[in-house]
């Protein structure tokens, strides 16, 4: 090792003293070609492509370069979280995108693939290599990893113990930006008390305590407070536990879960309703009630049409629950009965009440469904609400300044879910293989063909034609293993891939997830980091603990 | 396919309620009725199932105008047609004071009959009328059929009334499936009781099984395959599910 490294040493001497490499070579001595000479023809597409990305990253560069003191730039801050948005999700959702465009796919970018920079997020929770959405949220909203299944609290916790709470909740983001007298707003095509949306308001060892008859008797008991309650208590909990902070509550939230806010009694129900008695609360408290009660300028909506009639201008205040659980796959959504927004929908809405702050906003968006698709081993829909996610966050982009808004996009984790050789260039993405050169699918070893797209687990095949509710697989028997896909078309909405290993839900995966940032902090993503880096980025670009 | 082999004037004996005038004040769509299930070998030794009504091993039908229960043992599912005329199915685990809730999903008219009454309109017109005779204020419409191909025959009594089973027998080979109604309930709050008593069930999608497979109770589950497979209601002495439409 000290030979090579006096060897590195020599060298860089000679070539300091004989000016290696300083382009005033004799032809006889040539070390390098000119463009002009190379055997490669520059006009190439690829290579174009290549060398006009080279001129981006560097006007990227000079762009952070020029902002003297970064630290603080951004008055506001978007983070949008695809949940189980994994990069092998990003490739086949871009692909089928593109492949909508009519273009053969592969070439295409999704909105934030074309974000200045870009890194690496290690998803693993502090007790598991495998992730879930409790503890990756709470990493990315607070800047500490924890365990799985839990909320806004660090590891010290014991899951499921109410008691351990105490002395081991974090501060969040969120709360951050509040407590700075920005906007605030979630937004969730899952239930609005989700794990993911969850991690940005509510502290808990349990994240299946999303209303008060999901705990356990000892846990009310002792004091512990359920999700929902916890996101219209807010305002008087973020209070609380900090003295002297007088803050105002967060201004939208929008997405799914009337079930944990409305009583146990048929009497609340909603005009959608997917159960007899829609509510669940066992303590009889209506919480829409209570938020309205607390908030007189704002608006309780639970549809399309009391959506649509929101004006952002003049709204200061919106709590939107359209579902009574998790809102529609997009693809599904046109079958809701009271209508549903889409996500970019909310995204647009809620920047445009939020923006009417001078000091800014925060505003976290989760496209929560993309995870479930793959639990039920369903591309189609996983793809598609992907493809919406990126719209979503073009609407951010066309609706803020680059100049003072931080956009950052990435998945809480990954999921098994893989794209398999050797399919032709442009081939449908929901399709079976087809090789290069080929019009014939590729067989496999039991003479059957196979689709590009699959999964390692799950319930794995089903074919239910024109279905677009992923879920409906759930309620079929398990059909993990080879199927003869001959005659099946597998491009439709209904169709479930093959899974290798038969399990009641398809998994997670642990491998890394990518992070896109464009705005000011945007140069901190890049490389391969811990998750919880996330905050810290956020923290720095927006100066959210600054106020010492 | 279907002949009948045998007619019979006389009808089974039945152990539930004949009270007339407490049946004839109730309506087809608000009621629970209590099923006795007996699985023997013609020649082996007979196999009872849940008798007394107290019993958690009942095995029930409640029915609303919009929800059907039915109970067997300690499983038990709920079925809730919405107002956009989808049904949604939950499975109950009494054992475990838990839920498993399913996706609303589209559901025709046979499946729908099917779930409240055991045999639809459509399936039980296929059979051949033996006799219909009245009984208390009911009508009771007797069926009979025999399978030559698959050796199985069968004898359906029908409360047209109620459209309700009052007798579904079915032989093959040295096999007996006979389940027969014990009692009806039409008191409300009794009906109400059996619905809500699982509504208060901590309920889980089934959708979020999959960020939840730590939990205990799912875990066991679904090692169990117990919350993959839909069923009818309607169950063999084993707790398996028996789908009449394929026996007749």
């Amino acid at each position: 090792m000290k030979n090579f490294k006096n060897t590195l040493i020599t060298i860089a001497t000679v070539c300091s003293l004989s000016a290696c490499n300083n382009g005033e070579n004799s032809a006889t001595n040539k070390n390098g070609l000119s463009e002009s000479e190379l055997k490669t023809s520059v006009t190439n597409t690829w290579f174009a492509q290549g060398e006009k990305a080279i001129t981006t990253a560097e006007a990227n560069w000079q762009n952070v370069k020029d902002i003297a003191d970064p630290k603080g730039k951004a008055k506001n801050i978007i983070l949008f979280v695809g949940d189980g948005m994994g990069v092998s999700t990003l490739t086949a959702a871009r692909i089928l995108e593109g492949q909508g465009k009519g273009m053969l796919g592969e070439e295409n970018r999704l909105s934030f693939e074309t974000f200045p920079f870009s890194g690496f997020a290690k998803t693993y929770n502090v007790d598991a290599q495998t992730p879930d959405s409790a503890g990756t949220m709470t990493a990315m909203m607070s800047g500490v990893k924890t365990d799985a299944g839990v909320l806004g609290v660090d590891a010290d916790i014991l899951r499921g113990d109410c008691s351990s709470v105490a002395g081991n909740e974090m501060s969040t983001a969120l709360e951050l930006a509040e407590i700075a007298g920005k906007s605030t707003g979630v937004i969730s095509t899952a239930r609005i008390t989700h794990a993911t949306p969850a991690a940005t308001y509510a502290k808990s060892a349990e994240r299946n305590w999303e209303d008060v008859s999901d705990m356990p008797e000892a846990a009310i008991t002792a004091g512990c407070e359920d999700i929902a309650s916890q996101l219209v208590n807010f305002e008087a909990n973020l209070e609380a536990r900090n003295s002297g902070v007088d803050v105002d509550g967060i201004e939208v939230v929008f997405g799914g879960g009337r079930r944990h806010f409305l009583p146990k009694d048929a009497a609340f129900n909603s005009i959608d309703a997917a159960s007899s008695v829609e509510g669940d609360r066992t303590d009889s408290r209506d919480l829409t009630a209570e938020w309205k009660t607390a908030y007189s300028d704002g608006m309780y909506i639970d549809d399309q049409a009391s959506f649509d009639a929101i004006n952002p201008e003049t709204t200061t205040r919106v709590l939107g629950l359209f579902n009574e659980s998790h809102m529609q796959y997009e693809a599904d959504r046109a079958n809701d009965v009271a209508g549903e927004p889409s996500l970019s929908e909310m995204t647009s809405k809620a920047i445009n009440i939020l923006d009417n702050n001078e000091k800014g906003f925060f505003l976290t968006v989760e496209s929560g469904r993309i995870d479930h698709a793959h639990h039920a081993g369903n591309a189609y829909n996983a793809l598609n609400d992907t493809i919406e996610f990126a719209k979503a966050v073009q609407t951010a982009i066309d609706n803020t300044n680059p100049e003072d808004t931080l956009i950052i996009v990435t998945a809480d984790h990954s999921h098994v879910f893989t794209i398999a050789g050797y399919p032709k260039r442009g081939n449908p993405i929901l399709g079976k293989v087809v090789g290069v050169g080929k019009s014939e699918a590729s067989l496999a070893k039991d003479g059957m063909p196979y689709t590009t797209l699959g999964y390692t687990n799950g319930n794995g095949y089903q074919n239910l034609g024109s279905e677009t509710n992923a879920d409906a697989t759930y309620s079929l028997a398990n059909g993990a293993g080879r199927v003869d896909l001959t005659n099946v078309d597998t491009t439709t909405p209904g169709f479930h891939q093959e899974a290798l290993v038969p399990l009641s839900s398809e998994t997670h995966a642990g491998e890394d997830v990518a992070i896109f940032a464009s705005g000011p902090g945007a140069h901190l993503v890049t490389g391969t980091n811990e998750q919880s880096l996330i905050f810290h980025i956020m923290n720095y670009a927006a100066n959210l603990t600054a106020s010492e | 396919m279907k002949s009948i082999l045998t007619f019979t004037l006389l009808f089974v004996v039945f152990s539930f309620q004949t009270n007339a005038e407490q049946a004839c004040k109730t309506t087809k769509d608000l009621l629970g009725a209590h099923y006795r299930f007996v699985n023997s070998q013609v020649n082996g030794q007979e196999n009872s199932q849940a008798t007394p009504m107290n019993s958690a091993k009942l095995s029930s039908l409640w029915r609303t105008q919009q929800k059907v229960l039915t109970i067997n043992g300690d499983q038990s599912i709920t079925w809730f047609k919405l107002s956009n005329g989808l049904v949604k199915k939950t499975a109950h685990f009494d054992n475990f004071k838990r839920s498993i809730e399913y996706p609303a999903k589209p559901m025709n008219d046979d499946r729908w009959q099917q779930i409240r009454q055991f045999i639809p309109n459509s399936q039980k017109q296929s059979l051949s009328l033996v006799s219909i005779k009245k009984e208390g204020c009911h009508q009771h419409e007797l069926y009979q059929w025999h399978n030559e191909e698959t050796k199985l025959q069968g004898k359906l009594v029908w409360n047209a009334d109620l459209n309700l089973v009052v007798l579904l027998s079915m032989i093959q080979g040295d096999q007996q499936n006979h389940w027969q109604l014990e009692n009806i309930e039409y008191d409300e709050a009794i009906i109400a009781r059996a619905f809500n008593q699982r509504d208060n069930y901590q309920a889980t999608d089934f959708a979020d099984i999959g960020d939840n497979e730590s939990d205990p109770f799912l875990i066991k589950m679904i090692n169990l395959g117990f919350i993959e497979h839909g069923a009818s209601g309607i169950y063999n002495a084993n707790g398996e599910n028996m789908p009449i439409e394929h026996n007749h």
